[in-house]
């Protein structure tokens, strides 16, 4: 009997589930910061919104790259349903610390991609996925380093206001922004 | 073998899913009715069937959760299934995918060495 399964595509089911967990992951992540950027423009941290557009631009960036990957593969790609984004945030700062939350959360499920894809010898997304660790290094001190920016410059006074015209600012090291 | 380039993959009581390794997609017989399916819609009936909430079917006293009506992909054939239907068809989809991925094991092992 002809290897059917394998003539269509190379993907095991189990990683085939993994990665759509992850585009719809990435997707919400999109979601979510796009909502950050909707709350920091209401509430005058222009800055800050710009920053976080640019970041639901990275995160549907990545979602594809993702999707176009299962698709290359002979996988079947899933667009993915987004709900239950968070819309109301308590304060400025609480808005970094969800944003530092969700980076951390995609960077374990990667991390769970991986190890699967080991576990199945799939070297082929485990060197896929190599990209996606880098960047979560670079996404997650951003993040941190954002979230410092409160504790560092102080929230009284003018505080708010300088830390958001610092956000833009924060670019990891010369090496992982290339 | 059932027919010629037919191999069969699964059964159960009231169905039984082939392989066919000329137009390389799968039969599906279902009561004694077969239909053709390619391999993406034949894993999309799968997913289909998969997500059937059957408790809360069970759940559910009116006439109009007695049974599911299912159109896959590629095909012509609507299936209309009833509780005690979906758990046999569900099982007969889910035993055709572990015995491909087992065909996918052993044809690793013992052909592509050969090819290499």
């Amino acid at each position: 009997m002809k290897d059917l399964l394998r003539l269509k595509t190379s993907l095991t089911e189990e990683i085939e589930t993994a990665l759509n967990e992850q585009i719809k992951r990435e997707a919400h992540a999109s979601s979510a910061y796009l909502a950050m950027a909707s709350w920091c423009e209401q509430h005058g941290f222009e800055y800050s919104a710009g920053y976080f557009f640019k970041q639901a631009e990275e995160e549907r960036a990545h979602m594809l790259k993702i999707f176009k990957h299962v698709l290359d593969l002979g996988g079947n790609a899933v667009s993915p349903d987004v709900s239950m984004i968070q819309l109301e945030f308590d304060s400025f700062r609480a808005v970094f610390e969800q944003a530092l939350e969700n980076e951390i959360a995609v960077t374990q499920s990667i991390n769970r991609i991986v190890g699967k894809a080991h576990q199945v010898q799939d070297y082929t997304t485990v060197a896929f996925l190599q990209w996606f660790l880098q960047e979560q290094v670079e996404e997650e001190y951003v993040a941190r380093r954002a979230l410092e920016l409160f504790d560092v410059i102080g929230e009284e006074g003018v505080g708010q206001f300088m830390i958001d015209k610092q956000i833009p600012k924060i670019t990891y090291g010369d090496s992982a922004t290339e | 073998m059932a027919k010629q380039g037919l191999a069969e993959v699964f059964s159960t009581m009231n169905g039984k899913v082939f392989q066919d390794n000329q137009k390389l997609s799968f039969l599906v017989e279902w009561k004694g009715v077969q239909s053709s399916y390619k391999l993406p819609c034949f894993f999309g009936l799968k997913r289909r069937i998969d997500a059937i909430d059957l408790v809360g079917m069970l759940n559910d006293p009116s006439a109009g959760y007695d049974f599911e009506v299912v159109a896959p992909c590629g095909s012509d054939r609507c299936f209309v299934l009833t509780i005690p239907e979906i758990i046999e068809f569900r099982s007969l989809l889910a035993g055709a995918r572990v015995m491909l991925e087992l065909n996918s094991i052993i044809y690793e092992c013992l052909h592509r060495p050969v090819l290499c």
